[in-house]
């Protein structure tokens, strides 16, 4: 053997066990450049998560395409150049991105910025991902419907289920009210065969009630007119006190509108509508061009949310009914509460997240507004505006400062 | 015969409604109090209200939302509801030495405050805007409450897309990406103020101040 053809077999191993090695460190399948390692996937699948999955899923069809299969429908040169800049490619003229581009119009994806590898890898995840499967589907506990409705079938059955033992008991009642009046019966019937029983006892078993005699006594009559005197003179009071009450006022709306739904089930919070809370006297209604912000693509086809399309397109706000209404007589200030007070929305409006339709909650007179200043704490904490009252508060007094105490007791200052 | 009278007279007022319920306001007492003679935001009074009753001597036809003078104003219907457009003309601003606390505007603060940044100018916003404010702890705090408010029901607590409402909305984008990372103030800016792509314009919603706030908290939770 030669040293010249053992060195050339050494050579030879060597390319081998070189050219396994580098195929277990990058592993390429099939020759299409897509990685097919543990690594490269789970830090492709990160790079999906972040920035393309608001978009696109593998299996379905989001804004943008199902992307299961994609590498085998372009190649990986086009998928690179494509995805780092869609809408060059789209203005090039190109065949197949512009009839994508028809298919999901007016939304362009926007340029991505990633390096090749970077696109390896997502395509690296995808492929894995097509090749995988489409997961199980999950519970479908997501759909808005479900986790509303859910509780209050809950409480139909419980109180169903309350009637029902009412029920039962009544009937039992009743049927031991019959049994003790049959046995009083026999009882009475079988004395009255006796023999030998003094007069008092005939005297008893014989005895006619006699309602007759009850409601002539004087005693009955008095105390019944003072009764009936005492629930007219309350009745009387409650209702005069009612007028120009409006608490429990909910009136139907043009749009069936759900509070529930909206600030409940989505969390919207308070101000995306009501933009005023904060800043101003009062609170805002949203006009139409805020609930377009979802709803320029959300239920675009529901009865409901095409009132508000033709709102927009007739050019006419919404006709909302008022449902808090306090008199011209007294000035209410939201920002001076919310914001400056930190008083909750649902002091003083109630639950309204759980509410289908808008209730009033709070009686909104002036005992009410009154009531709450006198036992309220002012919010006095890192508003220098206070610091010196507070000074002023603590040398004269032991109790925390309330809102009387800074003259929201005084008339003035609720009408003028 | 008087306590007759009485119970007569409380049995008629229980038998009418006299609290709210439903569609019914409640019985109004002296309900002229409740109106505003000089028109006001949010007032529901038409002629209709005025017509024939006590009310007529004190209020002028053209002070309830049925007058021609209201801006949505039409022949034959009756406005209930009273919606003012802004003066033709004119631009809403901040108080600019009330915000930043600077004397004068510099030249590109100048244009935020005096005019408004056309829909059409991304680019140039991108390029030319600065944000006026500074990163300091207040700024933050009032960014993440109005980012909380305003943008968290789509692109999430985190910033990431994920919200609850951008689940069924979609195509929600990270604000976390890469792309939208390495973009100016001046762009966040005007993606609120004018909307881009898929999203809608949020000026209506949130003043300059607090849209250069917000921009402020995108920035800390993208992790500059
Ligand atoms: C803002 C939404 C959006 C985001 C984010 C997005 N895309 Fe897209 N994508 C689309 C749309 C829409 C299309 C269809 C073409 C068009 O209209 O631009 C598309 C098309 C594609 C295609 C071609 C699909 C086919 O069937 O041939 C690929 C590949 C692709 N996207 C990959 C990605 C990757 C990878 C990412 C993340 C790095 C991403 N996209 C992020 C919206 C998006
Ligand atoms: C998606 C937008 C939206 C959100 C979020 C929202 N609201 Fe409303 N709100 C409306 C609309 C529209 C109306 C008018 C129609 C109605 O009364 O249902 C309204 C009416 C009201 C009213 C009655 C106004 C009146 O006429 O007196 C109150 C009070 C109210 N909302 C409080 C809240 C509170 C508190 C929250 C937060 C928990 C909230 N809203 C969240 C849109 C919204
Ligand atoms: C921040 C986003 C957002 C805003 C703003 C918004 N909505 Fe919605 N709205 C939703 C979502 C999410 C749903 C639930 C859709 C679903 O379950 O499929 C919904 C559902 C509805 C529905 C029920 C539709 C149906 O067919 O059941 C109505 C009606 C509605 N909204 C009216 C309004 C009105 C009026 C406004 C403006 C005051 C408004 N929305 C503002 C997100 C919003
Ligand atoms: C201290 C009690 C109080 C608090 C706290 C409060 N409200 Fe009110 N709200 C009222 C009163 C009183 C009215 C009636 C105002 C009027 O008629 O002038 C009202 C009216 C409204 C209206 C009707 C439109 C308007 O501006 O007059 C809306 C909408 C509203 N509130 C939303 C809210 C929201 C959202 C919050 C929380 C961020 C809130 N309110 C917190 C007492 C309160
Ligand atoms: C839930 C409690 C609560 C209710 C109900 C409430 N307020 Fe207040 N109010 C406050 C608090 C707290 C402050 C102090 C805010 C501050 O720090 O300036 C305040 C302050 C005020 C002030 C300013 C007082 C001053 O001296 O500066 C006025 C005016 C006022 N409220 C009017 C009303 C009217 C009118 C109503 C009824 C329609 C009402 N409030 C109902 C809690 C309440
Ligand atoms: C915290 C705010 C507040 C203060 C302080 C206050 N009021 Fe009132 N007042 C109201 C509100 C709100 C109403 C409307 C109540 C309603 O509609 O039922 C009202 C109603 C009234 C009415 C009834 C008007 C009518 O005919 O409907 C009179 C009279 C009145 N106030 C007098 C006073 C006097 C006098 C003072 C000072 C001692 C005073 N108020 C202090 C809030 C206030
Ligand atoms: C109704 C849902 C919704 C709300 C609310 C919302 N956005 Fe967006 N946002 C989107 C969508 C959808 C996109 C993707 C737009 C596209 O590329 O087509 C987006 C994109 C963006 C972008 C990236 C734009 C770019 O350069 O590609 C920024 C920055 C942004 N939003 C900031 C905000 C801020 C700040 C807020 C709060 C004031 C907010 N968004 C509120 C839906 C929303």
């Amino acid at each position: 053997m030669s040293i010249g053809r053992s060195v050339l077999r050494l050579r030879y191993t060597l390319a081998v066990v070189c050219g396994l090695l580098l195929t277990s460190v990058t592993a390429f399948a099939q020759g299409d450049g897509i990685p097919t390692d543990e690594a490269s996937i789970s830090a492709g699948m990160e790079l999906f998560d972040g920035n393309c999955s608001s978009c696109h899923q593998v299996h379905e069809k989001g804004v943008g395409p199902a992307l299961k299969n994609v590498y085998e429908r372009r190649d990986v040169k086009w998928l690179t150049s494509f995805i780092k800049h869609p809408g060059k490619t789209i203005e090039s003229g190109d065949a197949y991105a512009v009839a994508l581009y028809d298919k999901f119009k007016p939304t362009i994806m926007p340029n991505q910025d990633l390096s090749d590898a970077e696109i390896l890898q997502v395509l690296a995840y995808v492929k894995d991902a097509t090749i995988k499967g489409p997961a199980k589907p999950e519970a479908a506990a997501d759909v808005a419907g479900a986790g509303a409705a859910a509780p209050q079938e809950g409480m139909v059955v419980s109180s169903n289920l309350l009637v029902g033992v009412i029920i039962g008991l009544l009937v039992l009642l009743s049927i031991v009210l019959i049994v003790l009046v049959v046995l009083a019966n026999v009882l009475t019937q079988y004395l009255k065969q006796q023999k030998g029983l003094d007069e008092n006892d005939t005297a008893y078993i014989n005895e006619k009630f006699s309602l007759a005699a009850i409601f002539k006594s004087q005693v009955f009559i008095g105390m019944s007119s003072f009764v009936f005197v005492m629930i007219v003179a309350k009745v009387t009071i409650d209702s005069l006190f009612a007028v120009g009450v409006q608490q429990g006022y909910a009136p139907d709306q043009p749009i069936q509108f759900s509070h529930k739904l909206h600030a409940g089930y989505y969390e919207i919070d308070c101000k995306y509508c009501h933009t005023g809370v904060e800043k101003s006297k009062n609170a805002n209604i949203p006009s139409a061009n805020i609930c377009m912000n979802c709803h320029n693509s959300i239920r675009q086809n529901s009865p409901e949310i095409q009132k508000i399309y033709a709102a927009i397109e007739n050019n006419e706000p919404i006709q909302w009914v008022r449902v808090h209404n306090l008199p011209d007589l007294a000035y209410f200030n939201h920002s001076q509460h919310v914001k400056v007070g930190g008083v909750e929305c649902q002091t003083c409006h109630g639950e309204i997240e759980k509410m289908e339709v808008v209730q009033q909650h709070s009686l909104l007179t002036m005992g009410w507004c009154i009531d709450c200043h006198r036992q309220t704490d002012v919010n006095a904490k890192g508003n220098a505006y206070y610091d010196k009252m507070v000074e002023m508060h603590e040398a004269t007094s032991k109790d925390p400062m309330k809102v009387k105490d800074i003259g929201g007791l005084e008339c003035a200052k609720c009408h003028y | 015969m008087k306590a007759i009278a009485i119970g007569a007279a409380a049995l008629a007022m229980t038998g009418c409604k006299i609290q709210g319920d439903g569609n019914f306001t409640g019985l109004e007492y002296a309900p002229q109090m409740y109106h505003s003679v000089p028109y006001e935001p949010l007032s529901q009074f038409t002629d209709d209200d005025i017509a024939g009753g006590v009310l007529e001597q004190f209020y002028y036809p053209d002070f309830v939302n049925s007058t021609p003078y209201n801006d949505y104003y039409s022949e034959g219907k009756k406005r209930k509801i009273n919606v003012k457009d802004p003066v033709a003309g004119t631009v809403k601003r901040q108080n600019f030495t009330k915000v930043t606390g600077q004397a004068a505007p510099t030249a590109d603060q100048a244009i935020l405050y005096y005019m408004e940044v056309s829909k059409d100018s991304l680019e140039w916003a991108a390029a030319n805007l600065k944000n006026p404010l500074e990163a300091t702890p207040a700024v933050l705090a009032q960014g993440e409450h109005l980012f909380t408010a305003y943008c968290m029901p789509c692109h999430g607590e985190k910033g990431d897309g994920k919200g609850k409402v951008g689940k069924v909305y979609g195509g929600v984008a990270n604000l976390k990406g890469r792309s939208i990372k390495k973009a100016t103030d001046g762009h966040i800016f005007h993606v609120i103020t004018h909307g881009k792509g898929n999203m809608w314009p949020h000026k209506s919603q949130v003043n300059p101040e607090e849209r250069w706030a917000i921009v402020k908290y995108v920035r800390k939770l993208q992790g500059n």
